[in-house]
């Protein structure tokens, strides 16, 4: 009888220590991190050491500016007004506020007319806002340089939001077909639409209609709306 | 008696068995990523970056430097002249539309980070790179509610900026990140605070993939520039026709 009582403890301490093994295993992530933790990290120091370089770049393309204002500077006004005009004109295209031409590509995309299947959720042949985001993101990643979507230029605090019926972008409403440009290389960009894995290619098998034709040249027009910010300095220390 | 004892022992036995068997599965699972790293291992990534960091703040503050010396030439010329004094104030205006200057205002912090690694799921993946189109909704969605500017992890977001998922890596600006992701918003704070957080909302749908989320309404934050160099090879400015 003795014995089976010290066995029966015997076993309770076991399961106990068992317990408390596995609970410390599980823990375990105090003294272990997890291998995605080092490459999260790799990555990140990637992504600063990258960022460094383009900030050397700048740091050399803003010194050469440096020099060549100095110099201006010295000969007269009218050479520096000229620098400056040049300056002016270049952030206007950066920024959107120049309507600018090229080559590159027009995309339509519009609501699918295919019959439904049984019980299909009619959202399937719909466009979204996040179809026109998708797009775009796409048009963006292969390198595209100016976008409109219906004749509305995109610029940095752009949204596209879809309302019901409409999509609003630049607080204006747009109805279907939505008509995409982009001036870039049309090429790469058209390839990475409607390449068998592109966003194109998903959206017509679906049903939805997606056409895409490559253009010599197309305008752009400038963002019509004065840009102006309620929120936002410039983060210089001011006196 | 005796042959109780018997069947005690190989009880015994067979649990210190299992017990070994469960400990061997356990540290083995996730063991195909390359299993677990010591935390020493990490901090010394953590050191490695903390010093690429003091770099590109040493390299910031002499871009900084080179910029105070152009505003200052700027300065002096357009204080002798009207006409030039214009040029520059829309200089200065077309450059903040542009992103390429550091830009400080209210706003919001959101921070996503992958769900805490458990048992079930293996934590090789990240949810949040593999769900990256998440992140463009919600910067869609802060701009939607009136976002001025926005960096995501340091990114500054300006219009030809993609969101991609490139083998491993998303890339933004070309730039590769990782989890955690912090998203910086100038604006205001309650508007975007709302949008964000509406009932079915971004947030929610972030949520459900158990990611996660905090949400920080701060009354100053610092957006930086656009850090790359903006050139276009094939759109070329139209002459205006009045």
């Amino acid at each position: 009888m003795k014995l089976r009582v010290l066995g029966f403890f015997l076993i309770c301490l076991a399961v106990g220590f068992f317990i408390v093994m596995q609970a410390r295993i599980t823990n375990g992530q105090k003294l272990y991190v997890s291998a995605k933790t080092i490459t999260d990290y790799e990555t990140t120091i990637l992504s600063e050491t990258e960022d460094m370089d383009r900030i050397n770049r700048l740091i050399e393309e803003t010194g050469k500016k440096l020099q060549e204002y100095e110099a201006l500077a010295d000969k007269g006004d009218s050479d520096l007004k000229d620098k400056l005009l040049e300056e002016l004109s270049y952030y206007k295209l950066i920024s959107g506020d120049t309507a600018v031409r090229g080559e590159g590509v027009v995309v339509t995309v519009d609501d699918g007319t295919r019959e439904l299947y049984e019980g299909e959720d009619p959202n399937t042949v719909l466009v979204h806002d996040m179809d026109i985001l998708f797009i775009i993101n796409e048009l963006n990643r292969s390198g595209a340089e100016a976008l409109s979507v219906n004749g509305q230029r995109i610029v940095n605090d752009t949204s596209i939001a879809c309302s019901g019926y409409t999509i609003r972008i630049n607080d204006q409403f747009f109805a279907r077909p939505f008509e995409i440009r982009a001036i870039g290389d049309s090429k790469r960009m058209a390839a990475a639409l409607i390449g068998p894995e592109g966003y194109g290619t998903l959206l017509q098998d679906y049903g939805v209609i997606f056409r895409l034709t490559i253009r010599e040249d197309l305008i752009i027009p400038k963002y019509t709306e004065p840009q102006s910010y309620k929120y936002m300095t410039t983060a210089k220390e001011e006196e | 008696m005796k042959k109780f004892s018997g069947m005690i022992v190989i009880g015994l036995l067979a649990l210190f068995i299992g017990l070994v068997i469960s400990i061997q599965i356990t540290t083995t699972q996730g063991s195909d990523q390359g299993g677990l790293i010591p935390v020493a291992k990490a901090q010394g990534y953590l050191e490695d970056l903390k010093k690429v960091r003091a770099e590109k703040d040493a390299a910031l503050e002499e871009l900084n430097k080179l910029e105070e010396r152009l505003a200052q030439i700027e300065k002096e010329k357009s204080d002798e002249d009207f006409f030039l004094k214009g040029i520059v104030s829309d200089l200065e205006k077309f450059k903040m539309a542009a992103g390429v200057v550091d830009v400080k205002g209210p706003g919001v912090i959101v921070t996503v980070d992958d769900p805490l690694p458990t048992e079930e799921t293996s934590d090789g993946y990240s949810v949040i790179m593999l769900r990256y189109e998440l992140l463009l909704s919600l910067v869609n969605k802060m701009k939607d509610a009136g976002a001025e500017a926005i960096s995501i992890n340091g990114q500054r977001i300006i219009v030809t900026t993609e969101i991609s998922l490139a083998g491993d890596n998303v890339n933004i600006n070309t730039v590769p990140t990782a989890p955690p992701y912090i998203i910086k918003a100038i604006g205001n704070p309650d508007t975007i605070e709302s949008t964000l957080t509406i009932r079915f909302g971004i947030i929610e749908q972030m949520k459900s993939y158990g990611l996660r989320i905090s949400i920080d309404k701060k009354e100053e934050i610092q957006i930086p520039r656009y850090s790359g160099i903006i050139k276009y090879r094939y759109a070329e400015p139209v002459e205006e026709e009045e």
